[in-house]
């Protein structure tokens, strides 16, 4: 053994659904990072491990079907193959589902690095009747092949990765690389001779790039333009894939799929023996319910239900928790601080602030577990599938609903961070467009409280559903729009693998879950701080001065209407008039620019003068006001749910849309101008029909 | 203006579809009921016409339908109609033209398809489907 350790970089690659995290979480246990890609928002997971003496980097791809260059996860896992230089690439396979698994498998061999093969999912191949020999497959393939389920592989998986390192002659491993047949084997090594002369092109595999030239390959046909003989190569490029479409009647691209599949079905049927009869297609049954026309709706209603139910009902002494906490805490820095302003500042500024996001959290905690566990089960997909109907309609896509139903009663940040799911930027990009009209856990309160004060309680439960069921259209309307106007050039598609059921890993779950919010946290931490100091200064300052005769809730308005914001109600008051909003709601709707918590504790204090009873709750002095009516209320209701969103949400879209200013203009005037249209009409149709006026 | 000129052309096509055309989509639809029922889609004329169809590898094609409007069964995958980005994905998924796929569920003339390909259940919107063009297998 050489005393010189070095450091060991392992790429994890596979398929999606090939339990590749699983893998990757065994491996390294708990020593893990997760970071993002530079660009692009795919989420790059790194963990560290320590074997005989070696230091093990493991860097989890993003799961792929192929190494061509369409979605982010491609180009993403392909860049750190080429440019990232692994030292050994380990391709996790899907036992189940061998022969699409090696498809990604043969274009890996091109790219010549020590590959090694981890089966996993042999459980589900064993109900299926069937066995895989590895000695074979092996032997047959020229590269280690290990079965991921007992603990003592996990060790030879590691041994394995130092024993490459330390000899050369396994280094050079020999492996079994796809047959092209004469005539496309003519014409890749025509090309390999032209990329032997370019100096710049040296450096790449270049049987592989030689491979992707013919595939027409938009990211190896860019490193070409690069090259200094470009013109020649891609002359040769073009002859040669003329040529082949002209022996086979297909295009190459097509050809060479063929090809390797045809390698992986022989690769398959020397590997896998049949040995017993078919156990029952557990999955297929449970899909005929779940997928069926007239019961999958149905049932993908009562799974939500679930989440939700589960997500409120193990996160409220949580919450309760944390907010005993957090009065706890304002009690004692209040009472430590002596300083009135700087006390204001972090009672009324951080604590506020800080414990207003805070008891979102454990909820969506909990919501993250519900989800994870549907999805490691394989539900997720099939819901997807089952909404895909209804959302392509308005231009979404199936997967959609996932980050609008996190947005619903739990909170916007999340719900477009968990947008990435989604392979399209176009997808992406509307779907986080439209996750901020759903009503979440801080516009709630708002809308209680305004229904509230204008319905009978009976009547409540129906009135709170129609103003969910209007934020799910409104969302709907504005993703049909930008589908058939900005977005109109990129159609969707909706392709999607549905894996078999089986029941997720305890540890995985928690992980996963961990994950997640750990990014959300992570993501509005800073930004939350800083705009509940920024919503503290806009109240605070201007000082007003006060007169000593008022009592302290006079004084509070007084300092309120002297603010900032409430000069700025101030001014836009006009603007708000045809909407039939006065000063007192204009200020609120301002200071819900901030965070959307804090319009009805402006509506608080702006209702807590003396001039209204006291002893009324916020509730019945909105109903007995005269400024308000029923119609005036409806339409705060509606501008509420669609003008710009909270300024973290609006900070999180601008980063999650590749920092486009276009989409940041859009989503905040686009939103307030839209809000104000509706709000118009809503207003002036009732005043004109003498609705609730 | 260039938006506001595709919406309202966006409003114009949905009525011109469902006003003026009212009659010929009614034909339309019978045509995709009948192949739903599992007599003969009448898809192989409509489709010489309207693509100018070429079969692949120069054999006769004939009996084809839409992957969108078959009956549950094994069929023969002949050709995708789409776009690179489309086509890429279907082929690392598994799409090769000459292979076999088994439809395991239709969901009607605006539902989704679900196939088994390769041992993978694999579901595709209507849309996706509506481009993937194959031939019954005959036991």
């Amino acid at each position: 053994m050489s005393t010189l350790k070095k450091d060991i970089i392992v790429a994890l690659v596979g398929n999606p659904n090939s339990g590749k995290s699983t893998i990757f979480n065994s491996l390294t246990e708990s020593n893990q990072s997760v970071g993002n890609y530079p660009g692009v928002t795919v989420e790059k997971k790194e963990g560290l491990k320590n074997h005989r003496g070696y230091n093990i980097k493991f860097i989890d791809l993003p799961g792929t079907y192929s190494l061509s260059a369409y979605s982010d996860d491609e180009i993403v896992a392909r860049d750190f193959l080429i440019n990232g230089k692994p030292d050994i690439v380990i391709n996790v396979i899907d036992a189940s589902n061998i022969e699409r698994n090696l498809y990604l498998f043969t274009q890996i061999v091109e790219l010549d690095i020590p590959i090694m093969i981890v089966l996993n999912m042999i459980d589900i191949l064993k109900l299926q009747g069937k066995t895989i020999d590895k000695e074979v497959m092996s032997n047959l393939l020229g590269v280690p092949v290990f079965i991921a389920l007992v603990n003592k592989e996990i060790v030879g998986i590691l041994d394995c990765v130092v024993d490459v390192m330390e000899e050369e002659k396994l280094k050079k491993q020999i492996t079994a690389k796809v047959d092209y047949g004469e005539n496309i084997k003519e014409e890749i090594d025509k090309l390999k001779k032209l990329i032997l002369k370019d100096s710049q092109l040296l450096k790449f595999p270049k049987s592989w790039l030689s491979i992707k030239l013919l595939d027409n390959d938009p990211l190896a046909l860019e490193l070409v333009y690069k090259a200094d003989k470009k013109n020649i190569i891609l002359s040769q490029c073009g002859r040669s894939r003329s040529h082949i479409k002209g022996h086979f009647g297909r295009e190459a691209e097509t050809e060479i799929a063929d090809r390797r599949y045809g390698f992986a079905n022989s690769v398959v049927k020397t590997v896998v023996k049949k040995i017993g009869r078919e156990k029952v297609d557990v999955t297929g049954i449970i899909d005929n319910f779940v997928l069926n026309k007239y019961l999958g709706i149905p049932i993908f209603v009562i799974i939500m239900y679930i989440i939700f139910k589960f997500a409120f009902v193990f996160s409220e002494p949580i919450v309760n928790i944390f907010e005993m906490f957090f009065k706890r805490l304002a009690n004692i820095v209040g009472s430590v601080v002596s300083e009135e302003s700087i006390r204001s500042l972090i009672v009324d500024g951080i604590i506020g602030g800080a414990g207003g996001i805070l008891g979102f959290f454990p909820l969506i905690l909990f919501m993250f577990l519900a989800i994870a566990f549907f999805e490691d089960s394989g539900y997720m997909a099939r819901a997807a599938f089952v909404m895909d109907k209804v959302m392509s309609r308005f231009g979404l896509h199936g997967k959609s609903f996932l980050p609008l139903m996190i947005s619903t009663n739990g909170c916007a940040v999340p719900g477009i961070l968990a947008a990435r799911t989604l392979d399209s930027r176009r997808d992406r990009l509307i779907t986080m467009f439209v996750v901020p009209f759903m009503i979440c856990g801080a516009k709630l309160p708002v809308f209680v409280l305004i229904t509230g004060a204008f319905f009978s309680s009976k009547s409540l439960a129906n009135i709170m559903s129609f103003v969910y069921i209007l934020s799910f259209f409104i969302a709907f309307i504005v993703a049909k729009l930008l589908s058939i106007t900005l977005l109109k050039d990129e159609p969707a598609h909706f392709v999607m693998e549905l894996p078999p059921y089986h029941m997720p890993q305890i540890k995985g779950l928690l992980l996963k879950m961990w994950e997640r919010s750990w990014l959300y946290l992570r993501k509005a931490w800073t930004l939350i701080m800083l705009i509940s100091v920024l919503i503290w200064v806009v109240f605070a300052y201007p000082k007003a001065h006060v007169n000593e005769n008022l009592t302290k809730s006079e004084r509070v308005v007084v300092q309120l209407k002297y603010s900032l914001v409430g000069r700025m109600g101030k001014i836009l008051e006009p603007l708000f008039k045809p909407i039939g909003m006065d000063a007192n709601r204009a200020v609120a709707l301002i200071a819900g620019l901030a965070a959307k918590e804090v319009i009805v504790g402006t509506l608080g204090t702006i209702y807590s003068i003396e001039k209204y009873d006291s002893s009324k709750s916020l509730r019945e002095k909105i109903a007995c006001d005269k400024d308000w009516s029923p119609l005036k209320g409806l339409t705060f209701l509606i501008f509420c749910l669609i003008y710009t969103p909270c300024a973290a949400c609006v900070a999180v879209f601008f980063k999650e849309s590749g920092s486009s200013y276009k989409w940041l203009i859009l989503i905040i005037i686009g939103n307030a101008v839209f809000a104000w249209v509706v709000s118009f009409i809503v207003f002036q149709v009732g005043m004109l029909l003498r609705i609730g006026v | 203006m260039k938006q506001i000129k595709r919406i309202l052309r966006y409003i114009y096509g949905y009525l011109h579809r469902y006003l003026v055309k009212a009659h010929f989509h009614k034909h339309i639809h019978k045509h995709i009921h009948k192949g739903m029922k599992g007599k003969s889609c009448d898809y192989a004329n409509f489709h010489k016409r309207v693509h100018g169809f070429k079969p692949f590898n120069n054999d006769v094609v004939d009996n084809f339908t839409k992957l969108s409007c078959v009956n549950p069964g094994e069929y023969k995958l002949l050709v995708i109609y789409c776009n690179r980005k489309l086509k890429y994905r279907l082929l690392e998924m598994g799409f090769v033209p000459g292979k076999d796929l088994i439809v395991i569920n239709n969901g009607g003339p605006s539902g989704g398809v679900m196939i088994k390909i390769k041992g993978a259940k694999i579901a595709l919107s209507n849309e996706v489907a509506d481009k993937i063009l194959v031939r019954e297998i005959n036991n």
